[in-house]
C-alpha cells in the first residue's frame, strides 16, 4: 500500500494521455479486462497483453512494479533512443504513429511507454502509460482502483470482475475519462458508482421511458444552487439554477421524442 | 426465445475453459450467432444485452463485430432509458473505429445527452464522448462541452475540463473559444476542479503540485534552469535511493539521472559505481534503466571501464555452469562435454537465467551505441575500441554481427596512421581461430564479423608486416567459402588482393623462394577460384571467372619464365590453356630478345598485372554531407548548347525515312518529370534543324533533292577526313594508329587524378611513427567543398600539418594519455578469456592466445574460453 486515500489531484499528467491500455490478468494468463483509450487494432491487443503477461508473470515478487524489457515490442512502435537504428527488433518503447526523428530525444521521452503493474492475489492489474505519467503516480492509481472495485463491489473478489465487466469499466470510467485521470478520491469515485448504479438499477426496473428520478435529481440540484448562490456562470446555463420548470419540460419533452 | 445473459455467457465460456480450440470456436459462433439475431430485433433490452456481449467478446478474443455493429450500438445510446445508453456509451468507443462512419449518427444524440436536464446523463455522454471524439465530432460538439464548463455540479464541471482536452486535441480551431472559459475554470471556487483546468491549459508540467514525495519532482524540474545546488541536491537524494530496499525507489531514482545527466554529468558520475552496481540487480526493469542511464552517462574518461564492465557480463554469461575453479578440472569437464555433445557449442551454451538473448542484444546495441556516438567522440583509443568489438564478436551470442561488422569497417576507413596495421594483424588473429571460424555460420555468432575481416586484411595487408603468404592461406581457408556467398566475394577478393601485394613485393626481390611461393600459391589461389566458378551465386561466379582468366595469364607467364638464378626445386607445372600458353611464350621470346638489348628484370613482368586493380584509389569514409557539398564547376553551363550544329553542315546519320517519323518517339517516353522537361528542352533547341526531317527541308521549305544531298554528303566526308575524331572507312592504315603503351608496373600510371597523389604525399610526411590515432571524423568531402564546422574536441590536438586534401583528419589524444604502445605486449588484447579467467579463479597467468600458440594448453584454453569442441581439437586432445 503506497498511500491510501489519496488527496484529490492526482499526480502530473491529467492532461497527459495516460493508459493506452489497461488491463488485468489472471495468473494464468487469462485477461479479464482490458480497456484501450487509444486506437490499437484487435491482433495487436492480444499480442500485447499476451506479451506483458508473459514478462509481468515471469517477474519474482519483490521486484519492482515497473516492466521494463528487452523485447517488449508495442503496438506501431519503432526504435527507443539510444538503440542502434535499423533493426526493427529493438525494443520500443514508443507510441504509434509519431514519426518524430530519432534524434529529438527530449520529445520522444513522453511518447515513451512505460508499464506499470501490481498484483493482488491472483490478478495483475497493469496499466500502460506514457512518459508523462508519474510512474508512482500510477502506482497509487492503481491502487486507487482496486480500492473503489473494492468499495463498488463490496469485498471484490475475481468472480465479481469476472461476471460484471461492464461495471467494473464503469468504476474505472469514474476515475478514468479518455485516458486523463479524472478522479483519485476513492469516496467520491464510490459515491458516483453508486449513484450511476441506482440510477440504472431505478431505469431497469422502471416501465416507463425516463426515469423518474431525473426530475428529483434536478429538483436537487435547484435547491442546491440556490443555496450556494449559484455556481460561476451558473445563470448562462440551460441546465443550472436560472431554469425554470417549464423549460426543464420543454427539454424533457424533446428527451423522450428523441427515444422513440 | 432462450435468451442468453452476460452472465450465462461468461458461465459458458468458463465451462470450455479445458475443452479443445475446436469446441470453443463453434461456441464462440454460436454465440455471436445469438448476438446477431438479438441486434436485429426490435427489443431494445435484448439488443442493449447484445451488444455487451459482443463487447465482452471483442474484449477477450480478436472477433470482427457483426455487420453493422456500430449502428446497433448508436440505436442503443440513442435508448432514452438510463441503464441502456450507458451502456450503448460504454461500448462505443469499441464499436467504433476512426473511419466508422456511424460517429456521423451520434451527434445529435450526444449534443442532446450533453445537455439533457436529466442531470445524470451529461456525464455518461462526456464520458463517452471523451473516447470516441473525431475531428469533425469535437467541432460539433465542444459548444455544448464548453457549456457544460460552468455546469453547476462539480464533477461535470470536472469531466467537461477533461473532456474539453480531448476536444482541442481533435478540433483545435476549438481553443479560440473555448480557451477563455477554460481558463476561467482556473477561478473555479472548487480548488480541485481549478487545479485540473490548470493542467489542461498549460501544456508544460511546470506546475506540479502533486502529493509525490520530493525527489519525484526532479524529473519534472526543468533542471537546467535550476540552480546547480538544486541540481545537487536533487542527484544525492536520488543517489540515496539507488541503495534504498525499495525497489520502486531505485528504478525512479534511475529515471530521474537519465534527465539530470544532460545538463549536470559530472554530478551524475560521482555516484558511477553505485550505477554500475545497479546493473547487476536481480531485477530486469532495473537492469534495463542503468543500462539506458550508463549508455548516457559515458565520457571519455570512464567509456572504457564502463564498456569493460558491459562486456564481463556478456562475458561472464557465457560460460556454462560447469564452469570450474582450475584449469585441470576444467580441462576434464570439458573433456567430458565433449562427449556429451560434440561439435562446437558456443551457441548451446546455457546462459545465465536472467541475460536472456533480448537482453544480450540490448547490452550489445548499448555498448555499440555508446561508443560510436557522435562519430566515436568517446573513444581515445581504437585499438583498444577494436579489440571491444572482436571480443563482442566472441561474447555476444546473438546475432548482431552485421553491426559489428559495420563499425570494424567504419573505424578502419577513418582513422589512420598505426592502426590499420594493428587491426590487421588483429582480424588475422580472428582467422587463425579455428574454432570460430568454424563455427561461424551457426546462429549467434556473427559470421558477418568475418566479412569484415576479410576485407580488412585484403584492403590493408600492404600495411602490415605479417608474412602476405600467411595472408592468402588464412583467406583460401575453405571453411570461408561455406558461410554465405557474400562473404566468399569478400574473402576471394581480398586473397586476390594480397596475392596482388604479394607478386609485387616478390618482384623486387625475385629468388627461388619466392618463385617457388608464387607458384604454390598460383596453384592454391587458381584451385579455390574454380571451385568457386560453378557457384550459383552471379556475383561469387562471375568475379572468380575474371579473376581465373588473369590468374591463367599469371600462370602462363610463370611457367614459361625462367625460374631466378639460384637453386631451385623442380615444380610441377600446371596446365594452362595452350592459347594463353604459346601467347605468352611468343611475347616471352620477344622479351627475352629484348633482355639481350638492353638489361630487363629478371622477373616476369604478370607479376604486376594485378596489384593496379586494387590500388586505384584508398577507400575512406563519405562525409555526411558529401554529396550534396559537390560544387558546381564555375564554368559549367546547363543551359548551354552542348554541340553547335548547323542544319547542313556535318552530320547525315543516313537514316531510313522510318527513323525519321521517329524522330520524336526517339527520345522515349515517361521517366518522370525531369525527363519530360529534358525532352520538352530537347524539342525546342533541337527546333532549329537538330530532327532530321527538319534538316531535309531546304531553306524555303521544300524538301530537298537527291543530288542535293549527295553533294551535302560529299562535303562532310572531306571534312572528316581531316577530322581525326572520326573513323574513316576509307583509312584503312592501321599501322598508323598511335600505340599508347600502358605502364602496369607503374602503380601512379593508374592514379585517376592529381588528388591521390597529394594524398599520397600527405601520407609521406605523417609517416614518423608513432602517430597518435588520426580519425577522418567527418568523412570524406568533394574537393573544394564548404567545410563543415569542425567539432572542436581537443583545440590543443589540431596540427597544421595535417591538410591533406580536403579529408580532414582530426587527430587527438592529447588531452588524454596519449596511446603509445611501443612493444606488441602492451597493445591492447582481446579480453574475453580474461573475464572468463577473472570468474573461474583460474591461476594460470594471462595470455593472449597468440603467446599459447603450441603448446596443449592452448587446446584446453580454448576449450575452456570459447567451448568449443572440434574434430582438430579432439585430436590434439587425444595426444595430450
Amino acid at each position: 500500500m503506497v498511500c491510501s486515500p489519496l488527496p484529490l489531484d492526482v499526480s502530473a499528467g491529467l492532461y497527459c494521455d495516460l493508459t493506452p491500455c489497461l488491463n488485468i490478468n489472471r495468473s494464468i494468463g487469462k485477461p479479464r479486462l482490458s480497456k484501450f483509450y487509444t486506437p490499437v487494432t484487435s491482433s495487436e491487443q492480444s499480442t500485447l497483453l499476451a506479451q506483458i503477461f508473459q514478462l509481468v508473470s515471469d517477474r519474482p515478487a519483490g521486484l519492482c512494479n515497473f516492466l521494463d524489457a528487452p523485447g517488449l515490442m508495442f503496438p506501431g512502435g519503432k526504435g527507443r533512443k539510444g538503440t542502434v537504428k535499423g533493426k526493427g527488433k529493438s525494443n520500443s518503447l514508443r507510441r504509434p504513429s509519431e514519426n518524430q526523428p530519432d534524434e529529438d530525444g527530449e520529445n520522444d521521452e513522453e511518447d515513451e511507454l512505460r508499464v506499470i503493474y501490481r498484483h493482488y492475489a491472483t490478478l495483475y492489474f497493469v496499466f500502460v502509460v506514457d512518459g508523462g505519467e508519474s510512474e508512482l503516480g500510477i502506482l497509487d492509481l492503481i491502487q486507487v482502483f482496486v480500492e473503489s472495485l473494492d468499495r463498488s463491489f463490496e469485498n471484490v473478489c475475481e468472480l465479481d470482475l469476472i461476471f460484471h465487466f461492464d461495471e467494473v469499466i464503469l468504476v474505472l470510467a469514474e476515475i478514468i475519462q479518455g485516458g486523463l485521470v479524472l478522479e483519485t478520491n476513492i469516496t467520491e469515485i464510490s459515491t458516483r458508482f453508486h449513484e450511476a448504479a441506482a440510477q440504472r438499477k431505478a431505469s431497469a426496473s422502471s416501465v416507463k421511458e425516463i426515469l423518474p428520478s431525473s426530475l428529483a435529481s434536478i429538483a436537487a440540484d435547484t435547491a442546491n444552487g440556490i443555496r450556494r448562490g449559484g455556481p460561476p456562470g451558473g445563470g448562462r446555463l440551460g441546465v443550472s439554477t436560472g431554469d425554470n420548470v417549464r423549460n426543464v419540460a420543454g427539454r424533457w419533452l424533446q428527451g423522450l421524442g428523441f427515444g422513440a | 426465445m432462450w435468451e442468453r445473459t452476460l452472465q450465462d455467457l461468461i458461465r459458458g465460456l468458463r465451462a470450455h475453459k479445458t475443452s479443445s480450440q475446436a469446441e470453443l470456436d463453434a461456441f464462440l459462433a454460436e454465440a455471436v450467432d445469438e448476438i446477431r439475431q438479438e441486434l436485429r430485433g426490435r427489443d431494445m433490452d435484448l439488443k442493449a444485452e447484445g451488444v455487451v456481449k459482443m463487447c465482452y467478446l471483442m474484449m477477450l478474443y480478436p472477433l470482427p463485430p457483426p455487420p453493422s455493429f456500430a449502428f446497433h450500438v448508436v440505436e442503443v445510446m440513442s435508448s432514452p432509458r438510463y441503464h441502456l445508453k450507458q451502456l450503448g456509451y460504454l461500448a462505443a468507443p469499441m464499436a467504433f473505429s476512426t473511419d466508422t462512419e456511424e460517429v456521423v449518427l451520434t451527434v445529435n444524440g450526444i449534443r442532446k445527452d450533453l445537455l439533457a436536464p436529466h442531470a445524470h446523463l451529461p456525464p455518461v455522454a462526456l464520458a463517452g464522448l471523451a473516447d470516441i471524439v473525431t475531428p469533425s465530432l469535437a467541432r460539433d460538439v465542444y459548444a455544448d462541452v464548453s457549456v457544460l464548463l460552468t455546469h453547476s455540479r462539480a464533477h461535470v464541471r470536472k469531466r467537461a475540463v477533461l473532456a474539453m482536452f480531448k476536444i482541442f486535441e481533435q478540433y483545435p480551431e476549438a481553443l479560440r473559444t473555448g480557451f477563455t472559459r477554460l481558463r476561467d475554470r482556473l477561478e473555479d471556487d472548487d480548488p480541485v476542479r481549478s487545479l485540473d483546468a490548470t493542467r489542461a491549459t498549460f501544456s508544460t508540467q511546470t506546475a506540479s503540485s502533486n502529493n509525490q514525495p520530493n525527489f519525484h519532482d526532479s524529473r519534472h524540474f526543468p533542471l537546467s534552469e535550476a540552480g546547480d545546488a538544486l541540481a545537487r541536491v536533487c542527484v544525492e537524494k536520488l543517489s540515496g535511493f539507488l541503495s534504498d530496499e525499495d525497489q520502486n525507489l531505485k528504478y525512479i531514482a534511475l529515471l530521474a539521472m537519465v534527465k539530470i545527466v544532460p545538463s549536470h554529468p559530472h554530478l551524475i558520475s560521482e555516484h558511477q559505481d553505485e550505477i554500475l552496481e545497479s546493473l547487476d540487480d536481480q531485477d530486469m526493469s532495473i537492469r534495463m534503466r542503468a543500462l539506458e542511464l550508463t549508455s548516457n552517462m559515458v565520457n571519455r574518461r570512464n567509456i572504457r571501464e564502463i564498456v569493460t564492465r558491459l562486456l564481463k557480463d556478456l562475458a561472464l554469461t557465457t560460460t556454462t555452469a560447469d564452469t570450474l575453479p582450475s584449469a585441470a578440472d576444467s580441462l576434464a569437464k570439458t573433456a567430458a562435454s565433449e562427449t556429451i555433445a560434440p561439435g562446437p557449442t558456443v551457441a548451446s551454451l546455457v546462459p545465465k537465467q536472467h541475460l536472456t538473448p533480448a537482453y544480450r542484444v540490448e547490452l550489445v546495441q548499448r555498448i555499440l551505441s555508446m561508443t560510436s556516438a557522435d562519430t566515436y567522440v568517446n573513444i581515445t583509443d581504437f585499438e583498444w575500441y577494436m579489440t571491444v568489438l572482436v571480443d563482442l564478436a566472441y561474447v555476444s551470442n546473438v546475432d548482431v554481427g552485421e553491426e559489428i561488422k559495420d563499425r570494424i569497417l567504419d573505424v578502419t576507413a577513418r582513422v589512420r596512421g598505426n592502426f590499420r596495421p594493428f587491426v590487421v594483424s588483429l582480424m588475422l588473429r580472428l582467422f587463425k581461430d579455428d574454432t570460430f571460424v568454424e563455427s561461424a555460420s551457426q546462429e549467434g555468432n556473427c559470421s558477418e564479423i568475418l566479412y569484415a575481416t576479410s576485407w580488412v586484411v585484403g584492403e590493408y595487408c600492404h600495411l602490415s608486416k605479417e608474412s602476405k603468404k600467411a595472408m592468402i592461406e588464412a583467406l583460401l581457408n575453405p571453411t570461408l567459402y561455406q558461410i554465405s556467398s557474400v562473404i566468399s566475394v569478400v574473402t576471394l577478393t581480398a586473397a586476390v588482393k594480397v596475392f596482388a601485394y604479394f607478386t609485387a613485393e616478390a618482384a623486387e626481390d625475385w629468388n627461388p623462394e619466392l618463385y617457388n611461393d608464387t607458384k604454390s600459391l598460383v596453384a592454391t589461389l587458381m584451385q579455390t577460384l574454380s571451385s568457386c566458378t560453378s557457384s550459383s551465386e552471379v556475383e561469387l561466379q562471375e568475379r572468380a571467372v575474371n579473376f581465373l582468366q588473369l590468374f591463367r595469364l599469371l600462370d602462363a607467364d610463370l611457367s614459361s619464365s625462367k625460374p631466378p638464378p639460384g637453386h631451385v626445386r623442380e615444380q610441377e607445372s600446371y596446365n594452362a590453356e595452350p592459347a594463353f600458353e604459346n601467347a605468352f611464350a611468343e611475347q616471352a621470346s620477344k622479351s627475352e630478345n629484348q633482355h639481350n638489348e638492353d638489361e630487363q628484370p629478371n622477373y616476369p613482368k604478370s607479376l604486376f598485372l594485378l596489384r593496379p586493380l586494387f590500388t586505384g584509389y584508398e577507400i575512406s569514409s563519405i562525409g555526411y554531407k558529401a554529396q550534396e557539398s559537390v560544387k558546381l564547376p564555375d564554368d559549367l553551363d546547363l543551359d548551354a548548347t552542348l554541340v553547335d550544329w548547323k542544319p547542313d553542315d556535318n552530320l547525315d546519320l543516313d537514316f531510313p525515312d522510318v527513323m525519321d517519323d521517329e524522330a520524336e518517339s526517339g527520345m522515349g517516353h515517361g521517366g518522370g518529370a525531369n525527363l519530360e522537361e529534358l525532352r520538352r528542352v530537347l524539342k525546342e533547341s533541337g527546333g532549329k534543324g537538330k530532327s532530321s526531317k527538319s534538316k531535309r527541308l531546304n531553306d524555303d521549305g521544300t524538301a530537298e533533292t537527291e543530288a542535293q544531298r549527295a553533294a551535302r554528303k560529299a562535303e562532310r566526308k572531306a571534312k572528316q577526313k581531316g577530322n581525326p575524331y572520326y573513323l574513316n572507312d576509307e583509312q584503312d592504315d592501321v599501322d598508323a594508329i598511335p600505340i599508347v603503351k600502358l605502364e602496369l608496373d607503374d602503380n601512379d600510371a593508374v592514379t585517376p587524378s592529381d588528388g591521390k597523389v597529394k594524398r599520397k604525399k600527405a601520407k609521406k610526411i605523417r609517416e614518423p611513427s608513432p602517430p597518435p590515432p588520426e580519425i577522418d571524423r567527418t568523412g570524406e568531402m568533394p574537393e573544394g567543398s564548404e567545410a563543415l564546422p569542425k567539432v572542436k574536441h581537443t583545440p590543443a590536438a589540431k596540427t597544421s600539418k595535417k591538410g591533406h586534401d580536403g579529408l580532414k583528419g582530426i587527430e587527438f589524444g592529447v588531452d588524454d594519455r596519449p596511446v603509445d604502445y611501443t612493444t606488441d605486449a602492451q597493445r591492447p588484447q582481446t579480453h574475453f578469456e580474461e573475464y572468463r579467467e577473472d570468474e573461474a579463479d583460474d591461476p594460470t597467468p594471462k595470455a593472449d592466445v597468440v603467446a599459447l600458440a603450441t603448446s596443449e594448453v592452448q587446446v584446453v584454453r580454448v576449450k575452456k574460453k570459447k567451448k568449443k569442441t572440434t574434430a582438430d581439437g579432439s585430436k590434439k586432445k587425444a595426444e595430450v
